[in-house]
């Protein structure tokens, strides 16, 4: 996070209305891809990051140091994705299968790949994909993601490790049936 | 090389997560184990290509439009809410204010006037009923107009409240 976005998310807190909508706009990015990685689903994905911005917004103002927002930031989107898997567990019986809402990118061709990882991580449970998500796409350190999921550090290097196995014995069959 | 590094250790060691002198020894066993390094590479690889696959997520355009305009909704509907509030609130203020009226001695005096005023009404009435009908017509109409006049104002004010309200 740089100097500008620090000022950006002090401005936010201070309750100036278009700075909260540029600050949507540079972690709307962050927030939906986010949840997308849990809840694999493009509908729910967006829905859920409406809420979480919603969230933000009602909460923003409790943030103590505006550096600790993208900490912060995840948090909330991981928690709100996790209870939205909850309660739509308890509606309805399947999940939803989602392989849409991809661009073909040039460093990204290989389709046959990506549906394997799709469907690898559809296999996956959402505290597993959490715990992917948050260390392969953010980078996050264990002490960040043990505050971000509530959870010991001991908990994400071993949850980490077992998704990373699980993910890769999946990939590995998948390889296999081809 | 007796001895392989569990692989928990080596999914912590590829993210830095493990004490120095850990970090060291895993370090320099990988460096002559060809065995624990393919696992380092494997789960390196189930890395890259969950990054890959997020990374080139299409993301839905518009999001900050709805959530601001869901932000605008909820403040709206906070302000039509406030506004009861304080209506409810004036009523029973002023109902308690009327009963306190009414037992206290300020009560006799205000039925005087009460009293008063309605004398004074009825011989209103009376007047009126010695008047003429054009009269009564106009007084009609005046009091019309002022009642139009101030119900007009009483919107323009609750309008620009929520003007004020929408974020
Ligand atoms: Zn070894």
């Amino acid at each position: 996070m740089n100097e500008s976005d620090v000022a950006l998310i002090r401005a936010a807190m201070s309750g100036r209305s278009e700075s909260f909508s540029t600050l949507v706009t540079h972690y709307r990015n962050f927030v939906y891809r986010t949840v997308y990685g849990i809840l694999r689903n493009a509908a729910d994905a967006e829905d859920v990051t409406q809420e979480t911005f919603i969230k933000v917004y009602q909460s923003l103002k409790g943030l103590r140091q505006p550096e600790t927002f993208p900490t912060w930031l995840a948090r909330t989107a991981v928690r709100t994705a996790l209870n939205w898997v909850e309660k739509s567990n308890r509606s309805r019986a399947a999940p939803l299968e989602g392989n849409i809402g991809y661009v073909q990118r040039d460093e990204y061709r290989s389709t046959q790949i990506r549906i394997d990882v799709e469907n690898a991580l559809n296999q996956l449970s959402p505290e597993h994909r959490a715990v992917i998500v948050l260390r392969e796409l953010h980078g996050f350190n264990y002490e960040e993601m043990a505050r971000i999921l509530e959870v010991p550090v001991g908990t994400v290097r071993s949850r980490l490790f077992n998704a990373r196995t699980k993910l890769r014995q999946l990939l590995s069959d998948e390889r296999g049936d081809a | 090389m007796q001895y392989h590094i569990p692989q928990e250790r080596l999914s912590a060691y590829i993210d830095g997560e493990l004490v120095p002198e850990e970090m060291e020894a895993t370090r320099r066993h990988l460096n002559q184990c060809q065995e624990c390094m393919s696992v380092v590479e494997s789960y390196q690889a189930v890395g890259s290509s969950v990054r890959a696959l997020l990374d080139s997520l299409y993301v839905p355009e518009g999001i900050e439009a709805t959530v601001l305009q869901r932000l605008e909704m909820m403040s709206g509907s906070r302000q039509t809410r406030h506004l009861f509030e304080v209506y409810l609130a004036g009523m029973a203020v002023a109902f308690f204010g009327m009963m306190l009226l009414i037992i206290s001695p300020i009560g006799r005096f205000v039925r005087v006037v009460f009293r008063l005023l309605a004398a004074m009404l009825h011989g209103l009435l009376m007047m009126s009923s010695v008047l003429q009908l054009v009269w009564i017509v106009g007084v009609g109409a005046f009091m019309f107009v002022v009642l139009g006049i101030s119900l007009v104002g009483i919107r323009r004010m609750l309008h620009s409240i929520q003007k004020e309200a929408v974020l």
